[in-house]
């Protein structure tokens, strides 16, 4: 295998990173490379499985469509739910400003 | 004669109805054990001391005017420990994560609530692998509990500070929760009784999210009697919780009594795997032949090589816990995602990429696919057989430290249960013998909501061997 073949083939940490709100240190990034590596060498042992018109499974009790009976319920009051608030200003919870460049 | 925090439930119930003792003594017995053992042990995150002892004093002169209580409140008076990934109001609730380091839930999780009315009075919350994510408790953010048969080695994972609190008897019995293996390894480990009911038998609401879609809470005991006698109070449909099952739950300790009918048990010569510890594979072989010369058929059967359920097990609980770790942004409660540890950094991480664009198909939508076919392997296996019986762990409790060296740990200790996890069968590991002075588990496993069934055969072996 070519040394670019290898590089294409290694796990964009920096990606994965970003896609669940992590900040990594440089030092983890090279940790983090290596050991997703090994777990996805192990996972792709599933390959050996075929699974040519199989349905896939999610719900295994096969329960579907449950609904809630449509009324109101008793809820955790204002002060319960913002008694673990980080920040809060006149009943809300205070968020950092979102803005998409 | 027993001292009182080391009875079982019904042996407490017994000697309260009796009068031989209070609430307040046995509550009392269970602390000092604590004060004595847990600088050493480290089973627990949270003692609630001061309001256990309230709590038993009360219940002391409710108990002294209504002895008839037990039919209504069957775990009247009786010290449990829940582990902390379950949330308890009033109660820091922290799954031995530094993100919940500061979280004192507003609300109660069901199985808690159903506890409390059943009249249990909480201990205190034991220690665990940070968001359940281990088989060891080593990766909880606070510090590592110990296998009180010996103190070097890991009392498993990831309901490890539970099943060392029962083992250690610091408590009459203790709740965990298990997505594969976390409540059955540890108390393979610790050599208790731990049982893991059908996925949806007992309700997820309040239960910190793992693997969404094989979470189930369960109980970790001392007898198979006290298991059945907390799953009775559990079991149910919850309309917060969408999955648990409408199908309603029993009175198991009295379904347990009732005489067995002729069952076979298969055993899968998968499940003795090549390099499984060879003592280990002795004590089980002979527990299989005990359970046959108590009357038991015993078949052999073929299962799916348990290896593939570890990468399908890797694939989807990670997936899950990428989006369930989601939620947790530091703002309505908790500290910040820079507080996330270790392994809970790779999981999200891994879950990701198995769930980006590019690699769907390749590995979440192709595991789903084999968990699939393990679900028919299963209930192929279930057409020959009534139930299955098999070692729980491939090892005795290993040394602390094991798990530092494998990112895939967990995964691994966790080979044996995992395919019945991804399946929702209910599953129980109880001491079956021991090797070098350290306990060893066999687990019987069965088809969706046969806990009936499982917990016959594991009275019905307790007996013999008592």
């Amino acid at each position: 295998m070519s040394k670019r073949k290898k590089i294409a083939k290694k796990i964009d940490v920096d990606y994965l990173a970003q896609l669940g709100n992590l900040t990594l240190s440089k030092k983890e990034k090279s940790l983090y490379e290596k050991q997703l590596g090994k777990a996805v060498k192990y996972i792709k042992i599933l390959k050996e499985i075929k699974t040519r018109g199989v349905e896939p499974v999610a719900q295994v009790t096969r329960l579907e469509n449950v609904f809630f009976p449509d009324q109101v319920d008793k809820s955790l009051t204002q002060k319960q739910a913002l008694s673990n608030a980080s920040k809060q200003r006149k009943g809300y919870f205070v968020t950092q400003r979102i803005k998409w460049e | 004669m027993k001292k009182l925090n080391e009875l079982t439930i019904v042996e407490a119930r017994r000697g309260l109805q009796e009068k031989r003792f209070t609430i307040t003594e046995l509550t009392k017995a269970c602390l000092e054990q604590i004060k004595k053992t847990d600088c050493k042990i480290k089973a627990f995150v949270t003692v609630c001391e001061k309001e256990a002892l309230k709590t038993a004093v009360k219940y002391d002169q409710v108990l002294g005017k209504n002895l008839k209580i037990y039919e209504k409140k069957p775990l009247f008076g009786i010290p449990l420990a829940i582990k902390d990934n379950f949330c308890t109001k009033g109660i820091k609730t922290t799954a031995s994560s530094n993100v919940l380091n500061n979280f004192v839930p507003p609300y109660n999780a069901t199985v808690v609530q159903k506890l409390l009315e059943a009249g249990v009075i909480i201990i205190g919350k034991t220690n665990m692998d940070a968001w359940a994510h281990g088989s060891s408790t080593e990766t909880s953010d606070f510090f590592t509990t110990r296998n009180p048969h010996d103190l070097t080695r890991s009392p498993g994972g990831s309901s490890g500070g539970s099943a060392a609190a029962v083992a250690a008897h610091q408590v009459t019995a203790a709740i965990g929760s298990e997505t594969a293996g976390s409540i059955r390894q540890p108390a393979a480990w610790c050599g208790i009784v731990g049982l893991k009911p059908t996925y949806g038998r007992v309700s997820r609401f309040g239960l910190i999210a793992m693997a969404s879609s094989t979470d189930s809470p369960g109980t970790l005991t001392k007898t198979i009697e006290d298991a059945a006698i907390i799953l009775s109070v559990l079991a149910g449909k919850d309309p917060k919780d969408a999955t648990s099952n409408p199908t309603p739950g029993k009175n198991y300790h009295q379904e347990i009594t009732r005489p067995i009918k002729k069952i076979t048990l298969g055993v899968p010569q998968e499940y003795f795997l090549p390099k499984m510890d060879k003592q280990v594979t002795a004590v089980v072989k002979k527990a299989i032949k005990e359970l046959k010369s108590s009357g038991f058929k015993i078949k052999k059967i073929s299962l799916i090589d348990p290896k593939y359920a570890i990468a399908v097990y890797t694939i989807i609980m990670r997936a899950e816990v990428s989006s369930n770790l989601g939620r947790y942004d530091g703002l309505r409660f908790g500290f910040s995602r820079k507080a996330f540890g270790q392994e809970a950094r790779r999981r999200i991480m891994m879950g990701s990429h198995v769930l980006s664009a590019g690699y769907f198909d390749q590995y979440y939508l192709h595991a789903q696919k084999v968990r699939a076919l393990i679900l028919k392997d299963f209930k192929k296996a279930f057409k020959e057989v009534d139930a299955i019986v098999a070692p729980t762990s491939p090892s005795v409790a290993l040394k602390i430290g094991a798990a530092a060296k494998d990112p895939l740990f967990g995964e691994m200790q966790d080979v044996l249960v995992e395919a019945s996890a991804m399946a929702g069968l209910p599953g129980i590991s109880l001491n079956c013998g021991w090797v070098n002075n350290l306990p060893v588990g066999l687990q019987i496993f069965a088809p969706q909501f046969q806990e009936t069934l499982i917990l016959k055969i594991a009275h019905q072996y307790e007996k013999n061997r008592a």
